[in-house]
């Protein structure tokens, strides 16, 4: 029983069909002496072939599948398209505000009401912010998806 | 589209081919399937997991290099797919007390899906497996469904789950042992599961 130590790990890779045609015969050669062995090799035997039957789903199972699939990857194609748009949004945001800033710390303090209907096509999203020489406005192009900062030298 | 290579598919896939999509879902969907129920136990898990896992395939094809084979690589996705719902069903359970039993083989054909002769004569026997496997802790019985159930080669499991071979045959000859012992093969009180 203690040689049957040296047989157990073997008895797993011979039914994986690894061993060496010299490990194989060795194996054999005490199964054929060893009723314990052979139950083990069996029992393992038995054991994948069980985990192996599988009740595989029919044709409509497969069908609906797909299409959760596609409509899962179409709800997270959206989901990316929309986070980009925002990132890019933020990111044009976060430019305009430092502009902004800059030169409302660096230029001198004059304000100027924004006349909207002076850019037809826009609509502006910031109070504009005057400096002797130059304007900055933020604003949405006509198709809303955008913000745009413009400058112009007065 | 069928004679082309899984690589060829894979790099199709990458290029937003939905002809592709649909071979290569066609190609992996039953080897998917039969290992996410072995490593969930239950079909409605398994199918959620199955298609989970091809999302997550198909999101992924423009970043596969070829590293791995294509078979190892879907593997690896499939199988921690499933262990991450099974992680998340055992949450859920921990936190709503007992539910319900998972689908059993009579739930399935209940359900009108199409259902092998064979297998449901070996019904018994596969609740038996389904609840020895449920019992192995998630990384033998990750090994044991890849090597007994999708007969992967040693090399294929260790690079699909990221270990040496000699941790792939120490991992399925203990969880061999234990199957044996819970399928009362050879009973002995007082087995604890391997984890």
């Amino acid at each position: 029983m203690s040689q049957c130590n040296e047989f157990a790990e073997m008895i797993s890779s011979h039914v994986d069909g690894v061993l060496s045609p010299e490990e194989t015969r060795k194996l054999e050669d005490h199964l054929v002496t060893c009723s314990s062995c052979r139950a083990t090799l069996d029992a393992f035997l038995a054991a994948d072939a069980a985990a192996r039957e599988t009740v595989i789903p029919g044709e409509q199972v497969w069908t609906d599948m797909w299409d959760r699939i596609q409509s899962d990857l179409a709800t997270r194609e959206n989901r990316s398209i929309l986070f980009a748009r925002l990132w890019r949004g933020a990111a044009f945001a976060a430019a305009a505000a430092a502009i902004l800033l800059t030169l409302y710390v660096f230029g001198p303090q004059t304000r100027t009401p924004v006349d909207a209907t002076s850019r037809p096509g826009f609509q502006v999203l910031s109070v504009e912010v005057g400096a002797p020489e130059y304007t900055a406005v933020v604003m949405n192009a006509a198709d809303g998806q955008f913000p745009v900062v413009w400058i112009e030298r007065i | 589209m069928d004679e082309l290579s899984d690589h060829e598919i894979l790099a199709a896939v990458g290029r937003g081919d939905q002809a592709a999509q649909k071979e290569f879902f066609l190609r992996y969907r039953q080897k998917a399937y039969r290992a996410a129920y072995r490593l969930l136990g239950n079909d409605a898990d398994a199918l959620d997991a199955t298609s989970d896992a091809f999302v997550k395939v198909f999101r992924a094809a423009s970043g596969f290099r070829g590293e791995a084979s294509v078979k190892t690589w879907f593997y690896r996705i499939v199988v921690n797919t499933s262990l991450d719902l099974a992680r998340k069903r055992k949450r859920m359970l921990s936190l709503d007390g007992p539910g319900e039993e998972p689908g059993s083989l009579a739930d399935f054909i209940d359900s009108g899906q199409e259902t092998p002769p064979e297998a449901v004569l070996r019904g018994e026997m596969s609740e038996k497996i389904s609840a020895a496997i449920d019992a192995l802790g998630e990384k033998h019985r990750s090994v044991f469904v890849l090597a007994a159930v999708e007969q992967l080669s040693y090399r294929e499991i260790a690079d699909a789950l990221g270990i040496s071979i000699g941790t792939v045959m120490s991992r399925l000859f203990y969880a061999r042992k234990y199957l044996q012992k819970s399928l009362s093969m050879h009973v002995e009180a007082g087995d604890e599961p391997v984890q």
